[in-house]
This record gives C-alpha cells, sequence and structure tokens, in this order.
C-alpha cells in the first residue's frame, strides 16, 4: 500500500514562507478578515489556541502600524505549545479548557474588555469522529467562556469549526449570545477538509446573566447559568431527547477568484 | 419509507461475558457466541450516539451502557432478544469517559469529561451526588475508574498534566504522575488495584506503582498511537491496541514490562476496543475496519513445534552418526512422520506415535546432491546423475521395498517436481542440457514403479519451479514469471507459452473449476503477485482473469477453504505465514528466518498442515494449528473512509445477491457483494494497485469499472463472472502526463459509442483544472487523447457528458461553485445522433478544448456531487447538485440553438444540510433526490415539481457520511441505497 497522505504544499504554503508567517494558516484569518473586517477597530485581541503564531503575526501587524500610538493596545495568544516570541504580543503556555487559565487571561486584561477573540484550536484528531467533534467544540466553548467574560458588547468571535454531525447545536447555542452567527470558509482552506470558521459578531449577552469564572467549575457548569439552550444537569438525568439544533448561513471568504487550495501547482 | 438493512461500521467496545461477545457497532450492541462465530442478536441502544463503553453487573445481569453523553442500563437478557431499547437511553451534560458499577452495585458512577464523577441511582436516575478534584476540572481525554472493595479510585488522563489520580469518596487528590508527553490515551488499573498502566500521545506503556505513584517500568513497541490498555493473568500480562492495527500482548515481571507477541489484527487505521477471556486465553479487538477479531493468545498445539539438529538427532539415532559439516538436503512428511536425507546421503526416520528416530541407509550416490519428493507413503530420491531411487513404506513407517530407476533419457538431472493427481502421482524432472527432454513419470498411487513416461522438448527459456496436470495437460511454472502448458496426448505440439505481469518465478500452479470451455487455474509468484487464468484448451488460448497482490512478503502458494475464503502463504520478512486473502487477515505465522532456505508444506487445510523448515542448521517440525475460535466474528469493510461506491446495476450476482465497488482512503478497492434481502456484506477481493487514497470508482457498465485517484492514477478494470467466484483484472492504465504526485484526477465520465458497451469516450478532471477527452478502443486496449484543455486554476471535482439530440456538451463542476459546459460536437470524431456516439471511422486526432460556452454560478462553495436528468425530448436537461456551501440545487440548461444554452437555477436550498453535502442521486425514476452530507443525515426531496421538498430524513451513523449509490431491485420495485463513509450503511426505499 502506498502513500495516501497528499502533498501539501500548495501555494498557500508559498506565499506564506515569501510573506514570513509561521503557517499558511494566516491566510485563513486574512481572509476573513476580508469579508467581515473584525479587524478594523480591533484594539485589545486574544489569539487562543495559537501556536505555531501565524494568526499571532496577523494580529501583530495588523494592531500596531509603526507610527501610531500604541499604548491601549494589546495582544494575548495561549497554546499548549510553546511558541517562539512575535513582537507586541504576549505569550502563555496553558490549556485553554483549565478554568484557570481563562482567569489569567483576564487578569492580563486588567480589568479591560476585548474586542475580538479568535480560536483556530484543532485538537489531537483521534480518528473517533464523534470524540474528536466533541473535544473541538468543547474547545471553542472554552474560548466562548472567555469571550462572556471578557468581550466587549458588540465585540466578534471566530474559532475553527469542522462541520460535523452536531455542529448545528453548536450554532443553536452560539445564536443566544451574537447577533449574527455565521459559517465561513476561506479559499485557503481546502474544500476536501471539513474545516470552516463560525464568525460571530456582535457580542450581546442575555440580560439576566452575570457570567462569572470560577476554578472549579467546567465550561458545561459555566454555561448552566445562561439559557443557551445547553443540557441542564438538574438532580435527575433526562431520557434522550433531540437537543435545539439551527443551521447557520454559509459564506465563502477570500473572493471565487483567489486560489482555489484543493488545486494542484 | 426509508429501511434500515444493515450497517458496518467501527466498533469501539467489545466485552466477553460467559460464552458470548457484547460487541458494539455504531449505536448498537450485538451479541454473539463466540466458539463459533453465529451471531445471537443485534440491539439497538442509543438514538444517535455510539456506544463506547460496556460495564457488566454479572450478579444483577444488568449491563451498564455508555457513549458520548448518553447511558443507559439495560437487562442482559434484552440484549440477547430484543431489537431496541431505545427508551431507556438517559443523559448527561458531558461527554462519559468511564462507567462502573458501586461495589455494592446499588449506584453507578459515571466519569465525565471534565474530571467529574456523578454517582447515580440506577433505579431512578436520580444524581445523588457529584464530586470532583478542587482546581483539576480541565478537559480529560481519557479515564477510568476501579471499585474496589474499600475504596474507588478514580484515573484522570489530561491534555496537560499528566494523569491525577484521586480517591472518589474524600474528592482527594492521591497522585499526579508525569512522564508522558502529550495527552493521556488510556488509563486503566490492575485487577488487585496495586499497578496502573497508562499510554500517550508519545506511543509508550507506562506501569506506574499505585501506592508510591512512581514509575516501574515504561516499554515502547507501538509504531503509532495506543489506544486500549488490559490487565489480565493475575496482573502479570497486558493486552495493548493501537492505531498501527495491531494488537499486543506483553509481560510483566520483576518491575519490568516486555513485548511477547504481536498480532496484525485489523486494517487501516486503528483499533480501539480489546478484551481478554482469560480461561481459553482469546482475545476480541474491535476496529475502524468493523471487524471484530478473535485472537488465540496461546495456539492450543504451540507445544507441537519439534526443533532437531543432526547432532541431537544422532545421539537418538542408532547407526547414525554426523559428520562436521553435514546438513539435511530434503524431507518429507507423511502420516507416519518424517523421512529425511543429509548431505552425506544418510537417510532417517522419525516415528512421531513413538517419538523416534531409525536410520535407514546410506547412499553416497547421494552425496551432496539430492531432490526429495514424496506421495502416499512413498518417497523419491533423485541425485544430478540421472537416478531415482524410492523407498515404500507401509503405514506404520517400516520400508517395503527400494526401488532404483535409471533416467536414461537424459544426460544430467537439476530438478524434480511433483504433483498429486486424483488417482496418479507425477514427477517432473528437468536436466540443465538444453538438448534433453523434459521428462515426466506416471505413478499409480502406492506404486514406486511409473506406470507411463512423457516426454516434451524442453523450451529454450524455461526454468522451472512449479507444476499441475489437468485434463489431459501438464503444466509446468518457470521463472521470469513464465508457464508451459503440455498436450499429453501430442509430446511433440510445442507448449502454450502463458505470461503473466510478474517479476519472479512462479511458484504455484492449482487447478479450481472449469465452466464449457475454460478451466481455471490459480497461480502465484514469488514477488508477491497472485493470478487466475482462465485456459481454452481447445483454441489454446488463454486469458489473466484476475491478477492481485499482497501487501508485502514472498508468496509461495495458495488455496480455497471451505468457506470459500482464498488464502495465500509465503515469506513475510523473517517469518512464514498463511493468510486470509478474502478476508485481509493474518491467520498464522511462524519466525524461521526468511525465504531462502530448505522449507515445505505437507497436508491439506482440511485435515493437517505441517510445515517444515530448516534454520540455522535445525530441522522444525511445526504442526499448524487450526484455529479452535473462528478468527473473527465479523469481517468489516475498509478501515479508512469510503469515498465513492458503485453497484454493477444491470445483473444480480448470484440470486439475490448484487455485486459493488467501494474505493477508500486506505488507497485499495474493494469488489463485495451485498444481499438484498438482509443487507449482509461479503467481501471478495481488495484490489492494491493504487498507490494514494480513491477519489472516485464507478461500474461503466456490466463488466468494466474505473477507479481514479492522485498521481493522475486511472485504471480499468474488467470483471469476470462466469466462474464460482468474480474475478477481476486491471485491463488498462492511463498514462500520466507528468510526474508530480499531487496531481488528482478527481472524477470521469463514460459514453458508450455505437450503442454497444466496449467502446467508449471518457472525459477526466483533474485537480490542475484540467480537462480531457479520451476515446477508448477496446479491440487495441487503448486510450487515445482527443480533447485537451483546461478550465482555469482551480480544482474541478466533477465531470458529465451530455448527449443533447443531435450535440454533445461537457458539462463540469469546479471548487468555484459554478456549472460549466462546452458544445464539443464539433471537437470529437464522431457523430451524434438522437443522444448517441457513432463512430464513423473519422481519424483521432487530439484537440484543443475550446472556450467554455455557459457558466452559471450555482454554489458559494465546491460542488461535491452532481447528477443529470435528461430530457431526451426537449432539448434540456437538469442538473442536480450539492456543495461544500449546505447547499442542494436544480440547474436547468436548454437550447437557444444548436450550440448555446440558456442556464437557470429552478430552486435552491442555501440550508439544505448543516455541513457539506457530499453525494446527490436521483431516486425512483427521477422523482426523488437523495443526498447525503457530513452532519450524517440522508434527506430525501420530492422534486417533482421542480422544487425541492423534503419528504423524508434519516440519520446515519457511518461518520464523514462522502459517498452514495443506489440501485433499483427489478422484480421488486425496490431501491437498495448503500451509503458510504468511516463504515458502510445499507438502506432500502420502499
Ligand atoms: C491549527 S493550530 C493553530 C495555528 C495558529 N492559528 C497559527 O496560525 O499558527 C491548533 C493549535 O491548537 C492548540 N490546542 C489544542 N488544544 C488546546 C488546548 N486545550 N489549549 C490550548 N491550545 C490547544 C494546539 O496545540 C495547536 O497548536
Amino acid at each position: 500500500m502506498g502513500k495516501s497522505s497528499k502533498d501539501k504544499r500548495d501555494l498557500y504554503y508559498r506565499k506564506a514562507k515569501e510573506q514570513g508567517y509561521r503557517a499558511r494558516s494566516a491566510f485563513k484569518l486574512l481572509q476573513l478578515d476580508d469579508d467581515f473586517h473584525f479587524l478594523q477597530q480591533a484594539v485589545r485581541v486574544v489569539d487562543l489556541c495559537a501556536a505555531p503564531g501565524s494568526w499571532s503575526q496577523v494580529l501583530s501587524r495588523r494592531l500596531f502600524p509603526q507610527s501610531s500610538d500604541n499604548s491601549d493596545r494589546k495582544i494575548v495568544a495561549v497554546d499548549l505549545q510553546p511558541m517562539s516570541p512575535i513582537d507586541n504580543v504576549i505569550t502563555l503556555q496553558a490549556d485553554i479548557t483549565h478554568p484557570k487559565t481563562l482567569q489569567t487571561i483576564t487578569e492580563l486584561f486588567e480589568g479591560k474588555k476585548a474586542d475580538f477573540i479568535c480560536s483556530d484550536g484543532a485538537p489531537d484528531v483521534t480518528g473517533l469522529h464523534d470524540l474528536d467533534e466533541y473535544v473541538q467544540q468543547q474547545l471553542i466553548l472554552s474560548a466562548l467562556q472567555l469571550s462572556t467574560c471578557l468581550l466587549r458588547k458588540g465585540g466578534n468571535f471566530v474559532a475553527k469549526i469542522f462541520r460535523g454531525r452536531d455542529i448545528d447545536m453548536l450554532y443553536s447555542q452560539l445564536g443566544y449570545l451574537f447577533e449574527k452567527v455565521i459559517c465561513a470558509k476561506p479559499r485557503s482552506s481546502r474544500g476536501t477538509s471539513l474545516e470552516s470558521f463560525i464568525v460571530c459578531l456582535g457580542y450581546n449577552p442575555p440580560a439576566n446573566w452575570e457570567p462569572k469564572l470560577d476554578v472549579n467549575s467546567s465550561v458545561e457548569d459555566f454555561f448552566q447559568g445562561c439559557d443557551i439552550g445547553k443540557l441542564r444537569l438538574e438532580d435527575k438525568c433526562p431520557n434522550y431527547h433531540e437537543e435545539p439544533r439551527s443551521i447557520a448561513t454559509f459564506i465563502a471568504c477570500g473572493g471565487l477568484s483567489s486560489f482555489d487550495s484543493d488545486a494542484t501547482y | 419509507m426509508l429501511q434500515k438493512l444493515n450497517h458496518v461500521g467501527p466498533s469501539l467496545a467489545v466485552k466477553f461475558y460467559e460464552k458470548w461477545c457484547l460487541c458494539s457497532q455504531g449505536p448498537f450492541i450485538e451479541v454473539f457466541d463466540y466458539s463459533n462465530g453465529s451471531s445471537i442478536n443485534r440491539c439497538h441502544i442509543f438514538h444517535r450516539n455510539k456506544v463506547h463503553g460496556i460495564s457488566i453487573d454479572k450478579t444483577s445481569g444488568n449491563v451498564l451502557v455508555y457513549g458520548s453523553r448518553s447511558f443507559s442500563i439495560v437487562n442482559i437478557n434484552d440484549l440477547f432478544s430484543k431489537s431496541e431499547v431505545l427508551d431507556q437511553e438517559k443523559m448527561t451534560g458531558e461527554w462519559i469517559m468511564s462507567g462502573e458499577f458501586s461495589f455494592n452495585k446499588e449506584e453507578i458512577y459515571l466519569l465525565t469529561s471534565y474530571n467529574r464523577v456523578l454517582i447515580i441511582d440506577p433505579d431512578n436516575f436520580t444524581v445523588k451526588s457529584t464530586h470532583f478534584v478542587e482546581g483539576e476540572r480541565s478537559i480529560l481525554y481519557s479515564g477510568s475508574i476501579k471499585v474496589l472493595r474499600h475504596k474507588v479510585l478514580v484515573n484522570a488522563g489530561t491534555i496537560m498534566n499528566g494523569i491525577i489520580v484521586w480517591e472518589l469518596d474524600s474528592k482527594k487528590k492521591i497522585h499526579t504522575l508525569r512522564g508522558h508527553e502529550g495527552s493521556i490515551f488510556y488509563v486503566t488499573t490492575s485487577n488487585n488495584g496495586k499497578l496502573l498502566a497508562s499510554c500517550s500521545d508519545d506511543r509508550s506503556i507506562i506501569i506506574w506503582d499505585m501506592v508510591s505513584g512512581k514509575l516501574l517500568s515504561r516499554a515502547w513497541g507501538h509504531t503509532a498511537r495506543i489506544w486500549n490498555l488490559k490487565f489480565f493473568n493475575d496482573d502479570t500480562q497486558l493486552i495493548s491496541v493501537s492505531e498501527d492495527c495491531t494488537c499486543r500482548v506483553w509481560n510483566y515481571k520483576n518491575d519490568e514490562l516486555t513485548i511477547k507477541d504481536i498480532f496484525e489484527s485489523h486494517l487501516t487505521k486503528n483499533v480501539w476496543g480489546v478484551d481478554v477471556e482469560e480461561t481459553n486465553l482469546i482475545a476480541i479487538s474491535g476496529g475502524n475496519d468493523g471487524r471484530l477479531k478473535v485472537t488465540e493468545l496461546v495456539p492450543h498445539n504451540r507445544s507441537c513445534n519439534i526443533e532437531l539438529s543432526l547432532e541431537s538427532i544422532s545421539e537418538q539415532c542408532d547407526g547414525f552418526i554426523h559428520k562436521a559439516n553435514e546438513i539435511v538436503k530434503g524431507f518429507h512428511w507423511f502420516d507416519f512422520g518424517l523421512v529425511l536425507i543429509t548431505s552425506e546421503g544418510n537417510i532417517l526416520e522419525y516415528l512421531q506415535n513413538i517419538e523416534e528416530w531409525k536410520f535407514l541407509d546410506y547412499d553416497d550416490r547421494f552425496f551432496s546432491f539430492s531432490i526429495t519428493q514424496g506421495n502416499e507413503n512413498t518417497i523419491f530420491f533423485m541425485n544430478n546423475k540421472c537416478l531415482l531411487t524410492s523407498f515404500k513404506f507401509d503405514k506404520f513407517g517400516s520400508v517395503l521395498q527400494k526401488v532404483d530407476y535409471e533416467l536414461e533419457l537424459l544426460t544430467k538431472t537439476v530438478n524434480c517436481l511433483s504433483v498429486r493427481h486424483t488417482a496418479h502421482f507425477y514427477l517432473i524432472i528437468e536436466s540443465p542440457n538444453p538438448r534433453d527432454p523434459l521428462l515426466m513419470l506416471k505413478f499409480n498411487h502406492g506404486s514406486c514403479a511409473p506406470t507411463e513416461r512423457y516426454t516434451f522438448s524442453k523450451p529454450e527459456n524455461m526454468i522451472s519451479s512449479c507444476a499441475e496436470v489437468h485434463n489431459n495437460r501438464l503444466l509446468v511454472g518457470a521463472r521470469f514469471s513464465l508457464a508451459f502448458i503440455f498436450d499429453l496426448a501430442s509430446e511433440t505440439k510445442p507448449p502454450i507459452v502463458v505470461k503473466t505481469q510478474a517479476a519472479d518465478a512462479i511458484t504455484s500452479i492449482n487447478y479450481l473449476e472449469t465452466t464449457e470451455n475454460d478451466a481455471l487455474f490459480s497461480m502465484t509468484n514469488r514477488d508477491g503477485t497472485y493470478f487466475f487464468v482462465a485456459v481454452d484448451f481447445r483454441s489454446s488460448v488463454y486469458k489473466t482473469i484476475h491478477a492481485n497482490k499482497i501487501s508485502r512478503g514472498f508468496l509461495e502458494g495458495s488455496f480455497y477453504d471451505s468457506n470459500d475464503d482464498f488464502f495465500v502463504y509465503g515469506f513475510k520478512s523473517n517469518l512464514f505465514h498463511i493468510y486470509n486473502e478474502s478476508q485481509q487477515y493474518e491467520v498464522f505465522s511462524q519466525p524461521c528466518g526468511g525465504a531462502h532456505r530448505q522449507w515445505k508444506l505437507f497436508g491439506s487445510q482440511e485435515q493437517q498442515q505441517v510445515l517444515c523448515f530448516v534454520k540455522n542448521s535445525t530441522l522444525n517440525i511445526t504442526k499448524i494449528p487450526k484455529g479452535k475460535y473462528p478468527g473473527a466474528l465479523k469481517n468489516g469493510t475498509h478501515g479508512r473512509e469510503i469515498r465513492d461506491i458503485s453497484f454493477r446495476k444491470r445483473s444480480n450476482y448470484c440470486k439475490e445477491n448484487l455485486l459493488f465497488i467501494t474505493g477508500s482512503e486506505d488507497t485499495t478497492v474493494k469488489l463485495s457483494s451485498i444481499n438484498s434481502e438482509t443487507g449482509a456484506i461479503q467481501n471478495f477481493w481488495t484490489l492494491k494497485s493504487h498507490v494514494s487514497g480513491l477519489q472516485r470508482c464507478k461500474f461503466i457498465c456490466d463488466n468494466f469499472f474505473i477507479t481514479c485517484s492522485a498521481r493522475e492514477e486511472l485504471f480499468l478494470w474488467e470483471l469476470n463472472d462466469q466462474f464460482s467466484h468474480p474475478y477481476v483484472n486491471l485491463k488498462q492504465k492511463l498514462i500520466p502526463s507528468m510526474n508530480n504526485p499531487d496531481l488528482r484526477i478527481m472524477d470521469f465520465d463514460v459514453l458508450f459509442l455505437n450503442g454497444d458497451t466496449c467502446d467508449f469516450i471518457m472525459a477526466t478532471v483533474y485537480s490542475d483544472s484540467s480537462v480531457k477527452v479520451w476515446h477508448y478502443f477496446n479491440e487495441q486496449n487503448s486510450f487515445t487523447l482527443i480533447i485537451d484543455g483546461r478550465y482555469e486554476t482551480c480544482c474541478i471535482w466533477n465531470v458529465a457528458f451530455i448527449p443533447l439530440q443531435n450535440c454533445l456538451k461537457l458539462l463540469i463542476a469546479p471548487t468555484d461553485g459554478h456549472l460549466i459546459t462546452w458544445d464539443i460536437t464539433n471537437s470529437v470524431p464522431f457523430e451524434i445522433r438522437n443522444n448517441e456516439l457513432f463512430d464513423r471511422g473519422l481519424k483521432l486526432e487530439t484537440k484543443q478544448l475550446q472556450n467554455w460556452s455557459e457558466k452559471i454560478l450555482v454554489h458559494t462553495a465546491g460542488i461535491k456531487s452532481l447528477d443529470v436528468k435528461l430530457d431526451k425530448s426537449s432539448d434540456s436537461f437538469k442538473v442536480y447538485s450539492g456543495g461544500d456551501d449546505n447547499a442542494v440545487a436544480i440547474t436547468k440548461f436548454t437550447n437557444n440553438d444548436n450550440y448555446t444554452m440558456k442556464a437557470e437555477i429552478l430552486d435552491h436550498d442555501s440550508y439544505a444540510a448543516s455541513s457539506t453535502v457530499t453525494s446527490v442521486n436521483l431516486l425512483d425514476n427521477d422523482t426523488k433526490l437523495l443526498a447525503t452530507s457530513v452532519d450524517q443525515v440522508i434527506r430525501i426531496r420530492d422534486i417533482t415539481n421542480d422544487k425541492l421538498k423534503i419528504t423524508e430524513s434519516k440519520y446515519t451513523t457511518v461518520a464523514d457520511t462522502g459517498s452514495s449509490d443506489i440501485v433499483t431491485l427489478p422484480n421488486v420495485q425496490k431501491t437498495l441505497i448503500l451509503i458510504g463513509g468511516l463504515g458502510l450503511s445499507c438502506w432500502r426505499d420502499e
């Protein structure tokens, strides 16, 4: 049996090298921003699951133009893996599903709010599709948890998703917290992969809910108080029932004329 | 209405219970009697979630089943009798990592993904309490609960912080075990609670001391990640299963973990679950391939391996004193035991009943060179000076007769082959002298003097390696992948020369069966290829109807067993092994030091096979154990995603069975049959010619199918169904245009010429935006490029020919979401009339693809799949498409004049699925559209009014749903549907 892996060195790989990005992923964020412009107004941002750091590089180049007054600006990047330093980026090596990590990040913002939070997180893929999808969604929920504590009203949130079996449950949950939820796929992300990005615009939490970080509560516990359609663990395990699902609008980003990452060059 | 018929997919949890085995398959548990492999019952446990774990309370007969966020407590009797227990499914808020009954069985414990244990009353499902360790609430990748008499221990495998061991009651952390790198994928406590075994992303296994928390031993071996571990045999052994498809047994002794056995049990890739039955020492494992493999950890007659040097034989054998350089030259195994000859010409006999060696003879004419053959109770020795000597024995091994026979027709002798044939036995003797004939002697069974003699003039390039006799013909296999067929009735007639496409010597030829004109033979080649060759003796024409290759190693022979499974045997690195090629697993292996040594396999598979070989001048006699248990309870399918499925549409294969092919990411194509009543699937062949993951595979008519993949691989295969098994042969390959391993042929379409099913034109589309059209001429078996061109720069996913009355359109669907058509009527050298293509003998030449004529944006991302409905009367066609943008659309193309068309979208559903729509098929005389998507929902839409109206949707447990095909069953007016992804699911629309 031969190799089944496909050569990953496409045009984006070469472009990333040319422009000094650590990974071709940089173009995913750039193409998403081309359509949604969430980086235009952003001053304080968090980049979760950031290693090796190409998104942080994009953020650093955007938020810290050479000439202007940068004193209010801040980028915090977090990953399990160590990251080599990037100008103007505070890096943290930690597990974002750990409540303590979220606490540390919040502290770094010294009481100020963030405008934009992104997560390009992908877990160790095991090959158990349902577990992989679950862990992926937990990474998103952890990022979302941080967002509820740190994002200003009207702020934006972007996270990597894999459109699998239960993605519509996640869409439904995000719908409770943001004005607009869109599933976007940049052209630099392969059409043959299930990867796409959830773009959540205009943070708008339920009025009666005060998010509270507690190092002893899991992400799931955290959202219990918030009415986002998640299963509540009452004192009795419920029977099986369908949970709310909804389909998000799909948008392809980067323009159909930009280079197609499935093409062979 | 869609009815579910069958499901084959990853098995994650397996558990022995008394004489049965409970095995998960998606949301089902199937119960098997492992002694004979029979399936007792299949019970649907969860609505959608897969069963990941099973825990049994033997006293009450309650079974705790969990998976994802679901769990259920089911009575064991229900698993044996009910088809579903769905109303018992309960839910929790978090993923369940592990579930156990409490020591007194009055509670159940569920460990969830955020390191919390729910203590639940199994009678009313109230959560009595929840326990966790303060400050340790990050996500887990694995975890287990160990219930001991006085305490309950929780092992939590984190992503970054190693293993956290805590005590349930006190919620106190006992250890944080650090030593692995990366996420912890499994952790388990030994039965006595003293040891802990763990594995992680780093592929090692660590044994920890539960009391001190110290690392006791660390072992490596698996070549990929390890998914499951289990202690057995009083905690002195450990079994592990891995992504590398093996199951390994480890010994744990004196604080040291060492490898004992490696079993290759599953197909690429991943083995998830394992359990051990300790009394009979058998293991069951479940993999991504859906196979439930039974492994006998101790083959019951491994002790029947005898190892002897000539030195030790001479100690046991009166009258035989071995010389310093003396070696074993030849041997034959009989029912009474073994007869051997040495390089000095000593002939010895081993009597197996009394376990004694006897010296028979010394014959210096066999000094240094001898060849041994045997039959019934007679052994033949031949030297290089044309002497043949035979010994005839009685059934106890006493010599009855010794006969010398001069081979006076030959000047020298180098090789002697033997063939057993119902009533006769043949010796085929070869001389190195090209002027000498090839000599064949015929013996009646039990006789040691030949009754007949045949001589053939020896073909020049023949160096013989094996032989077979059938229908008054002698078939000789030879070096350079040649075989020669001699006619016994006409010795002077030159032989038929059979050439097979392989590199080395033919190592075996076996006659299998005859139909009308053709006799079928199987052949193996040392280089790892095997063939099936049909010979028509009357016209002296032969045809290779099947060729395939084993994954690695050398082949020496093959046979069918009584279940019609095809087996091959040979050498793989330093092992001799027997492999079930139909089901793709090894049934026997014996370290023997490799291929280039003295060895022979005796006996028959039904009775007893005996392997004799010489290794390091030691004689080894191994009686091949006949498995006490079935090798597998279920055979499964590909271990990786199935990328395409295609039914052979027109005719049934054998009663209600239909043939179909599947092409997978694992680089193989499988030919299987499915029973249209039960959905039962049987695999015939796993074709290994592609070197990269498959893109597409399609039957283009009843006898041909085409497969394509990266490296510009496109293969045309021919199916032969005139024998008792279907056979397939790679008929032609498309020649790649460049040396780019990433250039993928994404799709193809075919249109037959002249209304028949032999010559056709074929369009291929590529990942570099190329579009090509070829002509296939069957008589010459050749492809000629007739149109060459390119769309833009994006990858093209689909292509279709559309013969529209008197013109020919070509339609493509690339990743840019458009449908694009060309009019290629004037670019092909054929006449197009009434939607058909005719060859008028015009010259074939390569034309450039002109500019496209129509282009319409239908999807906002790539179009994954399409189906076309041609309105033959009205100059128009409709395209049904599904895309990466989650949408399904209907687009209509109508002829304006002969060359331009009007394209319009009739309907478009942007919310057709919550994920990529991967496959669409027209159904029910084109009144319905079936669409499958990665959200694992199959949706059927009514399309009669050119509107997409959902009429039915069903959940499928096949993940990464990516392909489908349908076939209409002619007699019953029902449609059979196969959905592929990671596994296969089979439905009927009725
Ligand atoms: C696709 S990479 C991110 C690439 C990055 N955006 C860039 O442009 O360089 C995904 C990252 O997610 C990280 N990750 C996965 N699980 C995590 C967790 N629980 N906490 C923090 N990082 C995590 C992985 O370590 C990995 O570096």
